[in-house]
């Protein structure tokens, strides 16, 4: 019994934090739109969700609590009251109060029971307050909200776009459709009807126009910045399609009104049709009153309409299963001996020389390289879901601070290791913290320098092959180059007479203990933090850069692999000794002649295509004795962003690496980031390329 | 019930000893590991070779699907190389959750050493800087020197202070 409920109340905990970043993220986004509606809606059915579970499952305090801050949101909604800062100011608080609650457990100490009851005091305080009778942003709200959903958030478009004849002086219409199609989702029809006969037809006129539909998450501004600079020449319309969320899919636009909307009919020719029978197009088309392409066009429109409210209703189901991650890592582990034990049967498989022991070699191989992306993907999480929790902190920050920053976010769907999301949480919270309190300048400061007053700091993920990349910036002072050169001499971290370039400067910034902020605050300051974020990074085999200007601001950069546990690898022989490149920082495999390599100052180089590149034998790296042959096989991959040559004994080919960390006692210098199973068990090392060169 | 079982367990393994020897038939020594810690015995095997790290450790070995390092006594112990390399295995150990093989010359026993059988390591005498042997017991007139494992199997680094 009492064990049911406790599952119960481990399952509501779990509901309630989703619900509380829910919550966060609506008070947020209200804070910058207060006529937001649907966020009202959604933060008042968030608590309401988690008054009502909660009480269920014992937490009745929490359960109270929630209840005054979920009537204060039902009166945001019934217009009673005004989205204010003060309410936001108190949501926020609210918010904090409820994970409070959830993560004691429902007792809470004697000082968090005071500040749940004065929260709530301020809460009533609020609603006591005379309803401002036509609320400003309440009464704004409705009209703007009606007319605006499509001009700022997502929706679809049709855009017809017809050139003048004389387009092709000057203009590539198919450059334009281009630049359309990179928007979400774009589908072209040509209306052709216009062109003439072989004959007759003129190569510098433009006689096509096109009928686009869009789908645009952007709203209609980027379909106009597309065709900003051509508007003279060409007829253009736009028209946002609305997509009406409450109507039944199958009832949505009728083909019929579609082409009347855009004019094609008239609605009292289609009304006599409709009458008449029930096929619209075909019998649009025999009247001849529009053209096949046409009605192909709105064909389209109403599918990619359907699978739009689809999609959308999918998103709505699309609520996931819990699942523990330990359970994740548990089958990635087994995938991962699966892998090797797949691959040292096919080795088996390929010396027996039987065709039907090949062809199921063959198969199962395919199935586990299929299974283990299918389970690596189970572990990859938008990084989106992280971003929230920096807008709270910026914010939360900002005002702390006294500066004004805005938080910028790019990439949130771009996906990664869900362990990699949650280790990277503390070193962006403080890069974030950096950028806010070192970087961005104070309001009056800035000013002073012609910047808007309010700063910038921006998060952004990009794929790059197996890679991402994050970048972290601010639009603040940069780092002052001397000043870090001065500090590091006045703490004897560098010869007093040493002088740097500009990324040696920078790397200072990492080494521990060092800080150039004048005096410290809570936030930053003590100079433990930037070294620490290194070493997280590279825990994560990352990388970590700055890049500054002076007075323009600074930007962290951080390369990081997608996936701690799987890497693609080339693998290669030295000596008796296997190790693996990570495939990604291949270039190429080239042999070369052992009289071809020359010594440069002490460093070995090579020349491949004219290009001199640094070159590293590796049996002499690890000391694995013997002569290396005369033809050396050379790796050439890329470190940071330069090439280096790596010679080995043999390349033995790709080779799909599950990496087994290394135990402390033999991570070494961190040379190698791992071991992997060959397929036969013996264990090769995997490069870690970064410290291998030292850079 | 089950933690009952697993305290008497661990009673029944209190003064139980895996012994071995390093050295040849001549002149060897006998060692001694609290048996709690051991996890298996196997044959030798290939080792791949780490560079960079300790030169007692010689590498990492495959145990089913698991890479763990494997120490070489000797090397620990500051002795050359062996001349009979046939009863060569490895003692697969379980330090506070950390695998390590330890490569021994020859296996002997699981004996049992009372504690009053048990005497301090004399403090003057001092392996190289490394205390190896936490505890001398005596069994039937022979001398084994118990090992205290946390010295083998934490690196080296961390565990100086």
């Amino acid at each position: 019994m009492s064990s049911a409920l406790e599952k119960g109340r481990l399952a509501f905990k779990e509901e309630a934090e989703d619900l509380l970043k829910v919550m966060e993220e609506g008070l947020l986004e209200l804070e910058d739109n207060p006529a937001d509606e649907a966020q009202v809606h959604n933060i008042f059915r968030a608590l309401h969700t988690i008054k009502g579970s909660g009480a269920m499952f014992g937490f009745t305090e929490l359960s109270d609590f929630a209840h005054h801050i979920e009537t204060a949101f039902d009166q945001v909604r019934s217009g009673a009251l005004g989205v204010t800062e003060q309410l936001i100011a108190l949501g926020l608080k609210a918010h904090d109060q409820i994970q409070e609650f959830l993560v004691d457990e429902g007792d809470l100490s004697a000082e968090g029971q005071q500040r749940a009851l004065e929260v709530d005091q301020l809460l009533r305080g609020l609603m006591e307050q005379p309803a401002p009778a036509p609320q400003a942003p309440q009464a704004t709200a409705d009209p703007s909200a009606q007319e605006r959903p499509e001009a700022k958030g997502e929706g679809m478009f049709w855009v017809r776009f017809a050139p003048q004849e004389d387009f092709f002086l000057g203009y590539k219409p198919l450059a334009l459709l281009r630049e359309l199609k990179e928007l979400e989702e774009v589908e072209v029809f040509p209306q052709v009807e216009g062109i003439p006969h072989l004959e007759e037809l003129d190569p510098e006129v433009c006689y096509t126009s096109w009928e686009v539909l869009v789908f645009s998450p952007q709203g209609i501004q980027p379909l106009k910045d597309v065709f900003m600079f051509v508007e003279q020449a060409c007829r253009l319309e736009i028209q946002p399609i609305q997509l009406d969320e409450e109507q039944d899919v199958e009832s949505v636009t009728q083909l019929g009104q579609i082409l009347a909307q855009r004019g094609a009919v008239t609605s009292v020719e289609l009304e006599k049709l409709l009458r008449a029978q029930p096929k619209v197009g075909e019998l649009l088309t025999q009247s001849g009153l529009v053209s096949d392409l046409q009605v192909q066009s709105a064909l389209s429109e109403q599918k990619m309409i359907r699978s739009k409210q689809k999609k959308k209703e999918k998103e709505r189901d699309q609520s996931s299963i819990r699942v523990p991650s330990q359970r994740l890592d548990a089958l990635v582990d087994l995938v991962g001996e699966l892998t090797t034990m797949q691959a040292h049967i096919s080795q088996i498989v390929q010396s027996r020389d039987d065709p039907a022991l090949d062809n199921m070699a063959e198969g199962l191989t395919r199935l586990a390289a299929e299974l283990r992306e299918a389970t690596m993907e189970l572990r990859m999480l938008p990084i989106g879901t992280a971003y929230s929790k920096f807008k709270r902190l910026v914010r939360d920050l900002s005002q702390e601070l006294g500066k004004e920053v805005e938080l910028i976010t790019e990439g949130e769907t771009t996906e990664l290791d869900k362990t990699l999301i949650e280790r990277l949480n503390d070193p962006l919270v403080h890069l974030i913290r950096n950028a806010i309190d070192h970087g961005v300048e104070r309001p009056e400061q800035r000013k002073k320098v012609g910047k808007p007053s309010q700063g910038k700091v921006s998060l952004s993920a990009i794929h790059s092959g197996t890679n991402i990349i994050l970048r972290v910036a601010d639009d603040g002072a940069g780092i002052h180059k001397e000043k870090v050169i001065a500090k590091a001499k006045q703490q004897g971290l560098i010869e007093p007479d040493a002088s740097l370039s500009d990324s040696e400067a920078y790397a200072l910034l990492f080494h521990p203990g060092f800080s150039t902020a004048e005096k410290v605050t809570s936030v930053s300051g003590r100079g433990v933090g930037m070294d620490v974020v290194r070493q997280n990074i590279e825990s994560l085999r990352g990388k970590i850069a700055v890049e500054s200007e002076w007075g323009r601001g600074t930007t962290f950069v951080l390369h990081l692999p997608l996936t701690l546990t799987m890497i693609e690898g080339l693998l290669v022989r030295v000596a008796d000794c296997f190790y693996v490149f990570p495939l990604a920082t291949v270039e190429e495999c080239v042999a070369i002649h052992s009289k071809e390599v020359r010594s440069v100052n002490g460093t070995l180089t090579i020349k491949v295509r004219g290009e001199v590149l640094p070159f590293v034998r590796l049996r002499n790296l690890f000391q694995l004795g013997g002569e290396p042959p005369e033809l050396e096989q050379i790796v050439i991959a890329r470190v940071e962003n330069s090439l280096v040559g790596f010679s080995i004994d043999l390349v033995i080919g790709e080779h799909q690496s599950v990496i087994k960390p290394l135990t402390p006692t033999i991570a070494g210098k961190g040379r190698f980031s791992g071991t992997t199973l060959l397929g036969d068990g013996t264990v090769a090392l995997v490069l870690n390329l970064f410290e291998l060169v030292g850079v | 019930m089950e933690e009952v079982e697993v305290e008497e367990a661990e009673n029944m393994m209190d003064g139980m000893y895996l012994t071995f020897a390093l050295g040849n038939e001549a002149d060897f020594q006998v060692y001694g590991l609290e048996i709690c810690h051991v996890i298996e015995i196997i044959q030798m095997q290939r080792i791949t070779k780490v560079p960079d790290v300790d030169a007692c450790i010689l590498g990492v070995i495959n145990l089913r699907g698991k890479v763990i390092p494997v120490v070489d006594l000797r090397a620990s112990f500051i002795m050359g190389p062996a001349h009979d390399q046939v009863r060569k295995c490895i003692i697969v150990v379980d330090f506070e959750g950390l695998e390590t093989g330890l490569i021994v010359d020859e296996m002997r026993d699981v004996v049992y050493i009372s504690e009053e059988n048990i005497q301090e390591p004399p403090a003057t005498r001092d392996y190289k800087g490394k205390n190896f042997v936490q505890g001398i017991g005596k069994l039937n007139e022979e001398i084994i020197l118990l090992l205290d494992l946390a010295r083998f199997v934490v690196s080296t680094e961390t565990a100086e202070p």
